[in-house]
């Protein structure tokens, strides 16, 4: 049967790669911060993560963020008090 | 990401039906090494002492991911062909082309053949290198003329691509939530209402079966959306879409209003537009839910059945503040009408009367309520129930259908509220 010339309906386009943060050197003191999405149980599974790190890696203070809905961007707001902190936990996919 | 783009070192966690997800989709935002600790799923319905427990399982992996970081993954094993592609025109092998390629949302598909292609890009008058986007969730940017080749393989006629550019132009707007409604656990869709002169010239159903089949221009601009959604965007069950049931709306998701046999102004005119603009307005939404009014023959009747369907556990509209849509049929509206009731008297009405005692639901369930619909709260002057809006005008009523006593209940959810936008016909007027 005869060619025919299709296109394609996807687009390939390359990702620029994001480099990460810099990894926090030491936990001992530091202030770590956590965004609580609202999902079920996120505050109790945060507030018991708190409590290990200190306990085991001697964190300092946690700051503790909690967006509205699960699929909500990090308001302005928060996210000016995030990076303040030296490292965030984000709790979590489920 | 956009954390770790500030410089601030960051620990994600995912239970395991929902890591892989994350990972692909930090992977095509370029971020393949986010560091993520994997917990056990499910967290919702765990009790507090797995919770603590799953915790103190996880805080050794959290230290070592804001420590060290992880190992970047390699790129995702996409499918990359050529923009035109060469090949064997039997009908046969070129379905399972588009099959294997991951092309179609499960249906078959027309060949987007070059003429066809440029039969659809005369029809919108755009230019064919105009860029759209970015279409979550990949964040992809599109030309115009790959939108023209979704549309093609929607099955669209050239007249409706207008309306597929305008849907997608609404659907993209920051008050849509569209990365939400995609990638949720949460059965919904985006759902296009189509008013004004354009869905008489194009054919579009605003009458029975209006959510059915059997309509080209509604089955097929609907249809477009959603393959641009995953054929650019991205969106693909299993990878970012990991809706837990999704509904028929995800193949596609269209009425038209029937502005005929509506006793009240049309939604676009309610929304600021003039009765002769051509429009298409998105809304987040699942799929309707039928109420049937058996039995019922004032307006007042039928209205304590839509305040029924509201006041059951469970649907989107308890917990998102979104509002819901009613979509009335000519019946009901007419009846409603006839009783004196316009729109607003009904949308006063359900906002009043379509209110759940907050004695129904579970602790948990009250706390996470005062979150989120903490503008009800805040607002609204009523502490011991929860209401399905959280103002009277964040409900909203549309008239289509064709005879019966039955309209529908369409639960939203996501979107902020719904978005309009003229569909721009090739003259570049609106219509």
């Amino acid at each position: 049967m005869a060619a025919i010339t299709i296109l394609n309906p996807k687009v390939s386009q390359p990702v620029a790669p994001i480099t990460g943060a810099t990894r926090i050197a030491d936990l001992k003191g530091a202030v770590i911060g956590f965004v609580d999405n609202s999902k079920q149980n996120a505050d109790h599974f945060i507030e018991r993560v708190g409590a290990l790190l200190r306990e085991n890696y001697g964190i300092g203070a946690n700051v503790t963020v909690r967006k509205r809905a699960p699929k909500d961007e990090l308001a302005d707001s928060d996210l000016a008090e995030l990076v303040k902190c030296a490292a965030v936990v984000q709790c979590y996919g489920d | 990401m956009k954390l770790e783009a500030h410089g601030i070192p960051t620990a994600t966690i995912c239970s395991t039906a929902f890591a892989g997800a994350a990972r692909v989709q930090a992977a095509g935002r370029g971020f393949a090494a986010l560091p993520i600790v994997e917990i056990p799923h499910p967290m919702h319905t765990a009790s507090r002492s797995l919770v603590e427990g799953r915790a103190a399982e996880a805080a050794q992996s959290i230290a070592k991911a804001l420590l060290e970081g992880a190992a970047a993954r390699g790129a995702l094993g996409e499918d990359i062909l050529e923009d035109r592609i060469e090949i064997d025109a039997d009908p046969v092998a070129l379905e399972e082309f588009f099959f294997t390629h991951g092309w179609t949302d499960g249906l078959p598909v027309t060949p987007p053949t070059v003429a066809s292609v440029a039969a659809m890009l005369a029809a919108a008058g755009r230019d064919p290198h105009e860029t759209i986007g970015p279409i979550p969730p990949r964040m992809r940017v599109a030309t115009i003329e790959k939108l023209a080749v979704n549309a093609v393989m929607a099955g669209c006629k050239p007249a409706y691509f207008p309306v597929v550019l305008a849907a997608l132009d609404s659907v993209l707007d920051d008050n849509i939530r569209l990365y939400g409604i995609q990638t949720a656990t949460n059965t919904s869709s985006a759902l296009l209402i189509v008013n004004g002169p354009i869905v008489k010239e194009l054919g579009l159903n605003a009458r029975g079966n209006v959510f059915g089949q059997g309509n080209r221009a509604n089955a097929t601009i609907g249809r477009a959306l959603q393959l641009i959604l995953r054929n650019v965007g991205g969106d693909l069950p299993g990878e970012t879409d990991m809706a837990t049931h999704g509904h028929a709306g995800k193949f596609t998701f269209c009425i038209a209003e029937n502005e005929d046999e509506s006793p009240w102004e049309p939604l676009h005119v309610e929304r600021g537009f003039k009765r002769g603009d051509s429009t298409v307005t998105a809304i987040g939404g699942s799929g309707p839910q039928n109420v049937f009014t058996y039995g019922c023959e004032t307006g007042a009747e039928i209205l304590d059945h839509f305040v029924g369907a509201l006041t059951g556990l469970g649907h989107n509209n308890i917990i998102f503040p979104t509002g819901p849509l009613f979509v009335l049929s000519p019946e009901h509206a007419q009846t409603l009408a006839r009783d004196g009731f316009d729109k607003q008297k009904i949308k006063q009405h359900l906002f009043e009367k379509a209110r759940i005692p907050l004695t129904r639901f579970a602790a948990r369930s009250i706390t996470g309520l005062h979150h989120r619909r903490s503008r009800w709260f805040e607002i609204a002057g009523d502490p011991t129930h929860i209401g399905v809006a959280d103002r009277i005008n964040d409900i909203n009523i549309v008239v289509a259908g064709g005879a019966g006593i039955h309209s529908q209940f369409v639960p939203t959810s996501f979107s902020y509220e719904p978005v309009t936008r003229l569909i721009r016909t090739k003259a570049g007027s609106a219509k």
